[in-house]
């Protein structure tokens, strides 16, 4: 049977030889031809063809073998392997020319036409099988018409490879505009084109940078501008976002005219955003193909540069690692999806980019490491040196009343018998006064070190601070008379009330009192002031010394700290007198800080929080405890924001639950905790229902007066006349309303103050939402809370009532001008944070009275662009966040950071350029005296062209002018205008008694002159 | 019986009192001043036979007062006691360093002060 087999094969049918002669000519001919000559790719793929003719050599043997029998599942099986070894051989004759290990891969991965040529033979292949199976018989017709059709199939085989082995090495060129250049590789191989060379030499010069340890900003660059050369685009641009950054930020670019510029004006594109655009449905392989027109975050950027291009396409390329984007590249322009060999080199770079993202994160890891080991030695340090200090400084405080105590002991044991009595009585009351004085001083350094462990209890009780220090006076007046000094107390009529440790609060106010008496030459005043804010109450103690140096205003409240060793008897004490001031401030969560006043002394001024603020539970109880933690941190800061800006004492946020479709309040301040625990407001019941049902804000100025809702019982608004309620607006959808009622000087709320809360009921909602997302994350808030500590800070920092009355003037210069009321709103909200990055200046800087050295001018000039970062997290309108950048750009391009000018600045920042620079010169700057009126008018008509845009100017002028600020009373024009908007509000309404001690309180700023 | 002028310096009403009292008691004519300049008007003035100098003092402290002092020609070559709670070596060797005669650290004895004055007076006078 074997040999009528081979007699089959050999001598029976011609057509059988002529296939397998064919079919080694074949096989010898791709070895032959397309493996590079005694080369590596040869001897692995040589066995492969081997094998796969072998089979195919057995399969047809007993194919034809089976022939005379008849059909069975034998000859199908046999059949079926011939296939595969045809297939084998096939895809490891593209694996040689491809010049590649991975030949499946390679095959199964891309080139269509492979498998397209595959797909061909393997339906030739099943024909002949179909043809073998059903109707063979030994009729010789048949017979040549199988094999006619396998060597047709081989053919197709032949054909097809040859085709994409072509197709593999020959790229097509994607504009297709220029014929690639073929050289000759130097080792004889297939030929590459000349901009591969090209590439391959960018990627060189690449690795040797990452090599050499180049910056990362460098390598960015370098990797930018290859790609612009091998794509062939007009720019490139890259973003990355740092760890926890939910930014991308621009950190190379390539194809514009100053990159550095470039690099500093274009928009951050938040990870939202970027998502939103790279939908799956614009994916064009490892990158999206979007339109120019879609990207307006670059459309913005580059807004009236040579790069604006309407109408064409950009390819975004993503560095990605695992899962999570780090970064991406914007490539511009694509008619069309860009080509294949574009796509292959872009993710070459991509790659290389990933790698040095890595790199750079691991160096930052390690300097962060650095840091903090240096912070570790530098505290290490101090704290030696604070020991030694504590040492000499104690030693010495100990020493002076046992000095005295030996002395007149000694000298009264040897004098017993020979002093009068007097002389007796007067030298024990001196040792029993030092024995005080010395019992004092070791109870104020047990004190104090209870309160460094920790181990300090604090109770908290409601204290009346008017009470306190009247009765603290009180205990002073021997003092004060001995000294011959005034003292000067101005409290509101009405109680001050805060939660605090009555006792801890006591000696903070005594050492606050005691040092100032100390501080005041004789015939001098002590003046105490106690304001109530929305927030917090403020105490500040002012004496008439000589300051403090400017360079020590920040260190004294250190531990052991001492202006100046010599000097300890003149500040007395053992320097652990304002430290402990610092800790019983910070033991309540307030803040404290001292001020020289021009020609007056020293200021200390205390910020105590009311802390009437009621966070509800959240209901997610499975939250880690440290997360609700950092959850009601967050929430009281964003509550205390509100009511700060909108000068409310009672505020609260509501939002819906939507699983029960009622309101409740999720965070509140001056509320009843059990009033925020139990409230639950059906939709459409009582005023918060009923926005939350309407969607439109609810304003009443007095409820005893009003209509519809003075016979409502709203317990919430109990006791207040005046108050407003906004809709929370998130996607479109109402999600809950904010409440503020209860003004802090006992006004009315205007329909400026309405417009502002709704202003901010975007920026909430907005900030809520991230809220959300970061419980689910557990991830921390810390961005985002040292945003609102530093709107906090900065309205403590001017005084909250001037900032309402500069955004009042602003506003008004805004309308005259005909800004629309997108623009108003941007414009009320920026005035309320342009400043945001001066909080993060250091106060020995910007409250310094001597001239600026230049690098302390640069720090200041960093101002603008310290806010916008800071205040990023928030996620505002470009708009809004273009008026912190900008507010410090002049007229004429001389301004900072960016430079711009005319037009190019946003028409909101020259306003608060305009409005700032005004307020700067009416107060009372660190260095120089505040401006009249006239001087500060005339000294911005001054500038009106070259800083400010005349527009402005004029408008601002008439502004000024109609508000009423027109007398010569320079120096509290703020008052004038304050005074105005009171004006306004006692039209619709009245107005409650102010206090008139606080009204003629006002703050000085501090603050350099622009 | 005077036996010598001297010149007690200190910022602490206390201490000037005390030794008032006790050098007073030996027959010495005792002035007072509470700081550094005061001190250094008031020993031109006076002539002193011995100043006793406190150093933490407002204005001009113990070092300066005492360096000024040893710079003018009419009070070089009154002898200077610092008496003084700083008790470290650094503090001491910078008392000599200015000129002073003796350093005494705070507490003192009435007692030794005032042998210590004897001795230096004799010392002078010879």
């Amino acid at each position: 049977m074997f040999q009528a087999g081979l007699e089959n094969m050999f001598a029976g049918d011609a057509g059988a030889v002529t296939y397998l002669f064919v079919l080694c000519a074949a096989a010898v001919l791709y070895v032959v031809r397309m493996s590079p000559a005694g080369g590596s790719p040869v001897r692995r793929f040589l066995p492969r063809l081997g094998t796969g003719a072998l089979l195919l050599a057995v399969s047809r043997f007993l194919l034809i073998y089976l022939f005379g029998r008849g059909l069975s599942w034998t000859s199908v099986i046999a059949y079926i392997m011939a296939l595969a070894g045809l297939y084998f051989l096939f895809v490891s004759a593209a694996g040689v020319q491809a010049g590649r290990d991975r030949p499946v891969e390679r095959i199964s991965g891309s080139t269509p036409a492979i498998v397209c040529a595959g797909a061909c033979f393997a339906a030739a292949t099943m024909l002949a099988a179909v043809v073998t199976a059903g109707m063979v018989s030994n009729d010789p017709f048949w017979r040549q018409l199988f094999i006619l059709i396998d060597i047709s199939g081989f053919f197709a085989l032949c054909v097809s490879s040859v085709c994409a082995g072509g197709s593999a090495r020959e790229p097509v060129h994607p504009s297709g505009d220029a014929e690639p250049v073929r050289v000759e590789r130097p080792y004889g191989g297939a030929p590459v084109d000349a901009r591969g060379n090209d590439a391959l030499r960018r990627i060189g010069d690449i690795a040797r940078s990452v090599a050499n340890d180049l910056p990362g900003e460098t390598i960015y660059g370098e990797i930018a501008e290859a790609i612009r050369r091998d794509a062939r685009v007009d720019y490139v641009l890259l973003r990355i976002a740092r760890p926890g950054d939910d930014y991308y930020k621009a950190v190379a670019c390539a194809g514009v005219d100053d990159r550095r510029d470039t690099l500093r004006s274009v928009r951050s594109v938040s990870r939202e955003t970027a998502q939103a655009l790279c939908r799956e449905d614009r994916s064009c392989r490892n990158g999206y193909l979007l339109r120019w027109d879609d990207l307006d975050w670059e459309r913005d950027s580059f807004a009236g540069s040579s790069i604006a291009r309407e109408g064409k396409n950009v390819f975004v390329s993503t560095v990605t690692e695992g899962e999570s984007v780090k970064g991406f590249f914007v490539l511009g322009f694509f008619e069309a999806a860009p080509a294949e060999d574009i796509h292959e080199l872009v993710d070459l770079y991509t790659s290389l980019t990933l790698q040095v993202i890595q790199r750079e994160r691991g160096r930052e890891t390690l300097s962060d490491t650095e840091k903090t080991l240096a912070a570790c030695r530098e505290d290490i340090e101090s704290i030696n040196q604070l020991k030694s200090n504590f040492i000499s400084i104690v030693s010495h405080e100990l020493r002076t009343p046992l000095t005295s105590v030996k002395a007149y002991t000694e000298t009264l044991l040897d004098n017993l018998e020979s002093v009068e009595r007097k002389t007796i009585r007067d030298f024990l009351r001196v040792m029993d006064e030092e024995s005080e004085r010395l019992i004092k001083l070791v109870d104020s350094i047990l004190h104090y070190s209870c309160m460094e462990t920790g181990l300090l209890k604090v109770e908290k009780t409601s204290c009346n601070i008017n009470d306190m220090i009247s009765g603290i006076l009180a205990s002073f007046r021997q003092t004060f008379l001995e000294n011959r000094v005034d003292c000067d107390l101005r409290v509101p009529k009405h109680s001050v009330i805060i939660d605090a440790d009555r006792e801890l609060i006591q000696q903070l106010l005594q050492n606050l009192l005691g040092n100032a008496v100390k501080f005041t030459p004789l015939g001098g005043k002590v003046t105490v002031t106690v304001e109530e804010e929305a927030a917090a109450a403020r105490i500040t103690v002012q004496d008439t010394g000589k300051g403090i140096p400017e360079d020590q205003l920040e260190k004294i409240f250190e531990r052991f700290h001492q202006a100046d060793a010599s000097n300890t008897r003149e500040f007395g004490g053992s320097g652990l007198g304002l430290a402990i001031c610092k800790n019983i401030v910070d033991w309540h969560d307030g803040q404290i800080w001292v001020e020289n006043v021009k020609d007056a002394g020293a200021k200390f001024v205390v910020l105590l929080p009311m802390n009437n603020i009621v966070i509800r539970q959240a209901p997610s109880a499975g939250l880690i405890s440290s997360v609700r933690f950092e959850r009601e941190r967050y929430l009281t800061l964003l509550v205390e924001m509100l009511s700060e800006i909108l000068q409310a004492r009672k505020a609260s946020i509501m939002l819906l639950d939507d699983e029960r479709q009622v309101l409740r309040i999720i965070a509140a301040k001056g509320l009843d905790p059990e009033f925020v625990e139990n409230t639950q407001l059906e939709i459409g019941d009582r005023i918060a229902g009923r926005v939350m049902q309407t969607g439109e804000s609810l304003h009443v100025f007095d409820i005893e007066r009003d209509i519809e809702w003075g016979h409502a019982n709203n317990s919430m608004f109990y006791g207040t006349h005046s108050f407003i309620c906004v809709p929370l607006r998130a996607e479109g959808k109402v999600v809950g309303v904010l409440n503020v009622s209860d003004h802090v000087d006992g006004r009315e709320f205007t329909d400026a103050d309405r417009e502002l809360l709704e202003a901010l009921g975007s920026v909430i909602a907005g900030m809520l939402k991230k809220l959300e997302a970061f419980e689910r994350l557990s991830s921390n808030f810390e961005d985002l809370k040292e945003v609102m500590r530093k709107i906090l800070e900065i309205r403590e920092t001017w005084g909250s009532k001037n900032l309402t009355n500069l955004t009042l003037l602003a506003l008004e210069v805004g309308q005259r001008l005909g800004l629309d009321e997108k623009s108003l709103t941007a414009l009320r909200l920026g005035m309320n944070l342009y400043d945001l990055g001066m909080m993060k200046i250091p106060r020995s800087i910007r409250g310094k009275r001597e001239e600026l050295t230049e690098k302390e001018w640069q720090t200041l000039r960093e101002h603008p662009n310290t806010g916008y970062a800071l205040i990023s997290p928030m996620g505002l309108e470009g708009r809004i966040m273009k008026i912190i950048r900008s507010h410090h750009e002049n007229f004429d391009g001389s301004g900072y950071p960016d430079g711009l000018a005319g037009d190019e600045i946003p028409m909101e920042s020259r306003i608060v350029n305009v409005v700032d620079t005004f307020r700067a010169l009416i107060t009372q700057g660190p260095y120089r005296r505040c401006f009249s009126l006239d001087e500060a008018r005339n000294e911005i008509i001054k500038d009106s062209g070259t800083k400010f845009d005349p527009k402005i100017v004029s408008a601002f002028m008439k502004a000024l002018h109609d508000l009423g600020a027109v007398e010569d009373q320079s120096e509290l024009v703020l008052t004038t205008v304050e005074r105005e908007l009171e004006e306004r509000v006692s039209h619709t309404g009245r107005v409650r008694d102010r206090n008139e001690q606080q009204t003629h309180h006002q703050e000085p700023v501090k603050e350099a002159a622009p | 019986m005077n036996k010598g002028k001297i010149l007690v310096v200190d910022d602490e009403v206390n201490i000037t009192q005390i030794l008032e009292f006790s050098i007073g008691s030996e027959g010495y004519e005792v002035i007072t001043a509470q700081n550094g300049e005061d001190a250094v008007d008031k020993a031109r003035r006076e002539q002193p036979d011995l100043i006793i100098l406190d150093i933490m003092m407002p204005k001009i402290d113990g070092y300066e007062a005492c360096r000024i002092l040893k710079a003018n020609p009419l009070t070089k070559n009154i002898p200077v006691v610092l008496l003084t709670a700083k008790g470290r070596d650094i503090d001491k060797r910078l008392g000599y360093e200015v000129g002073a005669t003796d350093y005494i650290i705070k507490p003192f004895s009435p007692n030794k002060l005032v042998d210590r004055i004897h001795q230096l007076l004799s010392v002078s006078k010879k």
